[in-house]
C-alpha cells in the first residue's frame, strides 16, 4: 500500500468516527427503534446473567405449587405443571433464542462470508458449486431442510444451532458473493491490481469492508428467524430437549394445560413475538440509516 | 421465451436430482441407516434381516444407483408403520395441505394488499401507522404460537370453532387465519412500498392533472403497474405457504402433507420422510420456475435476458 492512499484512508477513518452521542443521534429521533434496541439489549443481559437472577432450583419440582396462576405465593408468573417457577423458566429460556439467534448469525456469516466472497472473486468452478449449492438451498423450504437435518443429526442445543447453521450459512455465501461482484469491478479494486497488491490483500483489505454493511443488516433481520425456527422446532419436539427450557418447548409443554393454565403458553409465545419484533425494527432501522439501497431485498 | 422456460425447467429437474441425492447421503451418513427405516423396538435378528433385504450391506455407490432408479419412479420404499409405499402415504395428503395452502394464500391477498393500498394512499396517517404496525406484527408472531392462542380463545374459551381435525368450514377458519398471518404481512409491506413507489410517478401526476379520480387512478394506473411485483411475490408466497404449513397443520391436527411429515420424523419413518422431502421440494421448486416465468410475462423489460 502506498503512503498516499493510507494517508487517504487514515483521513476516511477520521470522519468516520464521530462521537458516540453522535452516533446514537439517528436512533435516538426514532423512537420505536430507540425501545427495540433498549428492550433487546435487556434480553440480552438477561440472558448472560440468567444464572445469577434464577435460582439454582428453577428446574426441580415442587408439587405443592402446581399450575399456580400468575401472582400468587411470589410466582409473578404463575407456575407449570411440575410447579417449577414460569418466570425463572423464561429468564433461563431467553439463554437459548439469544444464543440461537445470534450465534447461527455469527457462525453463518463467518462460514458464508469468506466462501462467497472468493467464489465472486475468482468465479470459476469454485463459483459453479457454490451457485448450485444455492439453487439446492432453494428448492427446500427452510424449515423443512431444518427440521430434517435436526431430526437426523440427534436433538439437544448444539445441534440445533449447528442444523441453522449448515441450512443459514448459504444466503450469506450468495449475498456476498453477488456484492463481491458489483465491488470487483470498481476502480480502486483496479487501481489495487495496479499497484501490485496481493489478491488475499485485496479481497481483506479493499473487499470486505466494502460488502459488510449489507450483510450486517440483513444479518440482523435474520436473528428473528431464526430465533422463530429454533422455537417452531422445538415446539414440534425436536431442537432443544427438557429439562432444558426453551420458549418454543414451553408452549408445547403448556398445550396439555390449555384448559386451565393460559399463562403457561401465553408468556412463553409473547416473548418470541416481542424479542423476534425488536430485532425486526432494529434490523430496518439499521438499514434504513446504513443501506437505504437494499430496501426492497 | 421458449429456450428459456425449457431451460428453467431443465435446470429445476437437475436441482430435484441434487437434492434427491442430498437426501441420500443425508440419511446415510448418520449412521446405522437400518435404525432410521426400521421402528424403535425391532430386534436385533430383525435388524440384521432388515439389513440385508433393504440392501444396506452393499456398497453405498451401489445403493445410491438403486435408491435413485426407484425414486426416479417414485418408489421410495415402504412405510415402516403402515406397510404401504411412502409414495401413497404422502401423495394422499396432498388436497389437504392444497386446501389450506389455497385458503390461506386467498386470505393473505384479500386483506394484505388492500391494507398495503389504504397505507400507502394515507401516507403518515393513523391508518398507516396502523396498517404498518400488524404487518411489523404478523411477521414477528410465531405462527404456532398465534395457532394455540385462537385455540385457546375461540375454542376453549368462546367454544365456537373445533379445535383440530378436518371437517366442515368450521375446522378450516383458524388453520387458514394462523397460516396466512406471516403471508398476509409481506404483502401489506410490498403493497405499500410498491404502491408508495409508483404514486409517486409522473404519469400519476399527468393522470391527477387530467382530473381523473382517485379510484380510476388508483385503478388503471397505481394497480397495473404494481401488479408485477405482487404477481411475482404469490408464486414465491405459494412455496412459503407450503412450508409453513410444515408448522400449523401439526398446531390444528389438519391431516395434510406437513403432519405426515413431522410425524414420519418423530416417528423415524424416514421412506415417508424422504418422499415427503422430494415432494416439498418439487412444489417449491415449481413454484420459483413459475415465479420467474411470471416476473417475465408480466414485465415485458426482462423478457428478452
Amino acid at each position: 500500500m502506498s503512503t498516499a492512499a493510507s494517508v487517504a484512508r487514515n483521513d476516511l477513518t477520521k470522519v468516520a468516527k464521530p462521537s458516540l452521542r453522535r452516533r446514537l443521534r439517528p436512533l435516538l429521533k426514532d423512537k420505536w427503534a430507540t425501545v427495540a434496541v433498549i428492550f433487546l439489549i435487556l434480553v440480552i443481559l438477561m440472558a448472560i446473567f440468567a444464572d445469577m437472577i434464577v435460582p439454582d432450583n428453577i428446574n426441580s419440582p415442587d408439587f405443592g405449587a402446581r399450575l399456580l396462576p400468575p401472582m400468587t405465593d411470589g410466582h409473578l408468573a404463575g407456575t407449570d405443571q411440575l410447579g417449577r417457577d414460569v418466570l425463572g423458566r423464561l429468564i433461563l429460556g431467553s439463554r437459548v433464542s439469544i444464543v440461537v439467534g445470534f450465534g447461527t448469525v455469527f457462525f453463518a456469516l463467518l462460514i458464508g462470508i469468506p466462501i462467497g466472497m472468493m467464489a465472486g472473486y475468482f468465479g470459476g468452478w469454485f463459483d459453479t458449486i457454490l451457485m448450485r449449492l444455492v439453487d439446492v438451498q432453494l428448492s427446500f423450504p427452510f424449515i423443512l431442510l431444518a427440521l430434517t437435518i435436526n431430526a437426523i443429526m440427534g436433538l439437544g442445543l448444539k445441534n440445533i444451532l449447528i442444523t441453522l447453521v449448515i441450512v443459514g450459512w448459504i444466503e450469506y455465501a450468495r449475498i456476498a458473493r453477488g456484492e463481491t461482484l458489483i465491488v470487483r469491478e470498481r476502480e480502486f479494486i483496479q487501481a489495487a491490481h495496479l499497484m501490485g497488491a496481493r489478491e488475499w490483500v485485496i479481497l481483506l483489505r479493499h473487499i470486505l469492508p466494502n460488502i459488510t454493511t449489507p450483510l450486517i443488516v440483513i444479518g440482523t433481520l435474520q436473528v428473528a428467524r431464526f430465533i422463530i425456527a429454533e422455537a417452531s422446532i422445538s415446539f414440534l419436539g425436536f431442537g432443544v430437549q427438557p429439562p432444558t427450557p426453551a420458549w418454543g418447548s414451553m408452549v408445547s409443554d403448556g398445550l396439555k394445560y390449555i384448559l386451565s393454565a393460559w399463562w403457561l403458553i401465553t408468556f412463553p409465545g409473547l416473548m418470541l413475538a416481542l424479542v423476534a419484533l425488536a430485532v425486526n425494527i432494529t434490523g430496518d432501522w439499521l438499514r434504513d440509516t446504513l443501506d437505504p439501497r437494499i430496501r426492497n431485498r | 421465451m421458449k429456450r428459456y422456460v425449457i431451460g428453467r425447467i431443465f435446470s429445476g429437474i437437475l436441482v430435484i436430482f441434487l437434492a434427491l441425492t442430498a437426501v441420500f447421503f443425508m440419511l446415510r451418513l448418520s449412521g446405522d441407516p437400518v435404525l432410521l427405516f426400521a421402528p424403535m423396538d425391532t430386534s436385533r435378528q430383525d435388524l440384521d434381516s432388515i439389513r440385508e433385504r433393504m440392501g444396506f450391506n452393499d456398497p453405498v455407490i451401489v445403493q445410491y444407483g438403486r435408491f435413485m432408479r426407484d425414486a426416479v419412479q417414485g418408489d421410495f420404499g415402504d412405510s415402516s408403520r403402515e406397510r404401504r409405499p411412502a409414495m401413497e402415504v404422502v401423495v394422499e395428503r396432498l388436497p389437504a395441505t392444497v386446501l389450506l395452502g389455497g385458503t390461506a394464500l386467498v386470505l393473505a391477498i384479500a386483506i394484505g394488499i388492500p391494507l398495503g393500498i389504504l397505507s400507502a394512499v394515507k401516507h403518515g396517517s393513523i391508518w398507516d401507522k396502523l396498517a404498518r404496525f400488524i404487518s411489523v406484527l404478523g411477521q414477528a408472531v410465531p405462527s404456532f404460537w398465534l395457532g394455540v392462542i385462537l385455540i385457546m380463545f375461540f375454542s376453549v374459551r368462546l367454544g365456537w370453532l373445533p379445535t383440530s381435525g378436518r371437517g366442515g368450514i368450521d375446522h378450516l377458519i383458524m388453520p387458514a387465519i394462523t397460516l396466512s398471518a406471516f403471508s398476509m404481512a409481506r404483502y401489506a409491506r410490498l403493497t405499500r412500498s410498491t404502491f408508495i413507489d409508483v404514486l409517486g410517478q409522473d404519469y400519476i401526476r399527468t393522470a391527477r392533472a387530467k382530473g381523473l379520480t382517485q379510484g380510476i387512478i388508483l385503478r388503471r394506473h397505481a394497480f397495473k403497474n404494481a401488479s408485477v411485483s405482487l404477481i411475482t411475490m404469490t408464486a414465491l408466497e405459494v412455496g412459503n405457504l407450503i412450508a409453513g404449513a410444515v408448522v400449523v397443520e401439526q398446531v390444528f391436527a389438519w391431516p395434510g402433507m406437513g403432519r405426515v411429515m413431522v410425524q414420519s420424523l418423530l416417528n423415524r419413518d424416514f421412506a415417508v420422510v424422504t418422499a415427503a422431502v422430494v415432494l416439498f421440494a418439487a412444489m417449491y421448486t415449481a413454484c420459483n420456475i413459475i415465479a420467474d416465468l411470471a416476473y417475465g410475462w408480466v414485465n415485458p423489460t426482462v423478457r428478452l435476458k
